[in-house]
């Protein structure tokens, strides 16, 4: 076998420890040593730009791949593998669908004091379908923890716990964290006036920022932990094929929501455009145009991922007899 | 349990480095460096550490290589039954197009001449 340089134990760079953090914790574990030894192999102590830009992107979807989003199987047309992966998609775009939801329902605050009651019929149609798919995301999420709850506690007890231990403690972490805060704006918000609230007071829109960061890191990190559960429990067919179509459900929810706003944005900018311009009910003017963007951004990340997802589950269908 | 179709184990597209690793590894087992130069060496692609060891966890996650104990930092990797079987098919598929895009351009002379030139089809003969 060939031999390869004498080795020497040298600790990487800066740049290449960065880049090794992008890397899951549990592939460091296994294969960093070898990795970093075949770079010394190939290229001596100090490795090219070329190298370190080729791991930063290996990286990057070995990270992907961990939480879901990239699957990790390299066999093609296995039915099984895909109907997880497209499940897990469907839970990462009603994530999405969570977060864009979330600054809609916030932003949208007061919207009935900006329109007059026949004015208001469209974007209350509007507002109706979006609160409908997160309803309807909302029992699609409650089915499928009744569909997997045994199968999954029973993966946990045969020795999954070590596989799902840090994602655990993260979410856990992070969730507390976000409670916690949260808690804290409430009890700050009772001592300001409604115009400080919304929007007047620079220190209470940043801890509102703070509050959308945390938020936004313990959804991910859930979305990230249902993903490894759902690729290592093992559940029968039937139940494999009925988690498919809520999976396939759970996207719908983000076509749904997509629709839903586009209904109440559009009706809302021809009848009640100052609306959108914070002097009426909502002071906060400044954020608008950021909480539009970022929310139709979210929007269109969870159509595109509810897409891939559908499509994923559909195939696996077909290919399954 | 499991009952879906048993298809017979395909590999992503056959240039990928997954193929490149498995087609090493049929000759015997190989670490990473090893893999490099012989991967280099046959089909002149020079694939980073990154790639490299992208390909080898998603190949040994999915069964198709083994880890051999090792006891220095350079652990070698041999290929599986399951590997074998994903390989014959991504070779099979491979031939198959390489025989068809070469009969097809046969029938065209100045690119025929090119290929005969360079040795990569035979010689015409018999022509009157």
């Amino acid at each position: 076998m060939m031999p390869g340089r004498p080795i020497e134990n040298r600790k990487p760079s800066l740049a290449v420890k960065i880049v090794l953090a992008i890397y899951p914790h549990e592939w460091r574990a296994r294969y960093q040593e070898e990795m970093l030894c075949l770079a010394q192999d190939v290229y001596g102590p100090t490795f090219p730009l070329s190298c370190v830009a080729g791991m930063a992107k290996d990286g990057l979807r070995q990270r992907l791949s961990s939480m879901g989003i990239l699957s990790e199987n390299p066999l093609i047309g296995d039915p099984r593998s895909q109907m997880v992966h497209g499940g897990v998609l469907s839970v990462w775009a009603f994530a999405l669908v969570v977060l864009a939801g979330s600054g809609f329902a916030k932003f949208i605050e007061h919207w009935n004091a900006s329109i007059s009651q026949t004015d208001s019929f469209l974007p209350r149609i509007g507002a109706g379908i979006v609160n409908a798919a997160a309803v309807a995301g909302a029992v699609m999420v409650a089915g499928g923890l009744a569909v997997l709850a045994r199968p999954a506690l029973r993966f946990v007890r045969e020795g999954g716990w070590a596989a799902i231990k840090r994602k655990f403690i993260t979410v856990t972490c992070l969730g507390a964290g976000t409670l916690a805060w949260l808690a804290f704006m409430v009890k700050t918000a009772h001592s300001l006036p409604a115009q400080a609230r919304n929007g007047g007071s620079v220190s209470y829109l940043e801890m509102g920022l703070l509050f959308v960061v945390l938020t936004t890191l313990s959804i991910f990190s859930l979305a990230s932990l249902v993903s490894t559960l759902a690729r290592g429990i093992e559940l029968s067919d039937a139940r494999s094929k009925a988690c498919g179509w809520m999976s396939v459900m759970l996207g719908g929810s983000a076509y749904l929501f997509a629709v839903g706003l586009a209904i109440w944005w559009s009706s809302m900018l021809v009848r009640a455009p100052w609306f959108f311009g914070g002097t009426r009910a909502q002071p906060s003017a400044a954020l608008a145009p950021q909480t539009l963007v970022g929310i139709a951004v979210l929007t269109l990340a969870a159509v595109l991922v509810a897409s891939k997802s559908t499509k994923r589950i559909l195939v696996s269908f077909m290919r399954w007899e | 349990m499991s009952s879906s179709r048993q298809e017979s184990p395909k590999l992503e597209r056959p240039n990928q480095p997954s193929v490149l690793i498995l087609t090493s590894l049929a000759s015997g087992p190989k670490h990473g460096y090893a893999l490099t130069v012989d991967i280099e060496q046959f089909a002149k692609v020079k694939l980073g550490p990154g790639t490299m060891y992208g390909a080898i966890s998603r190949l040994e996650s999915g069964g198709f290589i083994e880890a051999l104990p090792s006891s220095d930092r350079r652990k070698p990797y041999r290929i599986t039954e399951s590997g074998r079987q994903a390989l014959v098919e991504a070779a099979g598929e491979m031939r198959s197009l390489a025989d068809t895009g070469i009969s097809r351009l046969a029938g065209s002379s100045r690119l025929s001449d090119s290929l005969r030139a360079r040795g990569k089809i035979a010689p015409v003969t018999g022509v009157a």
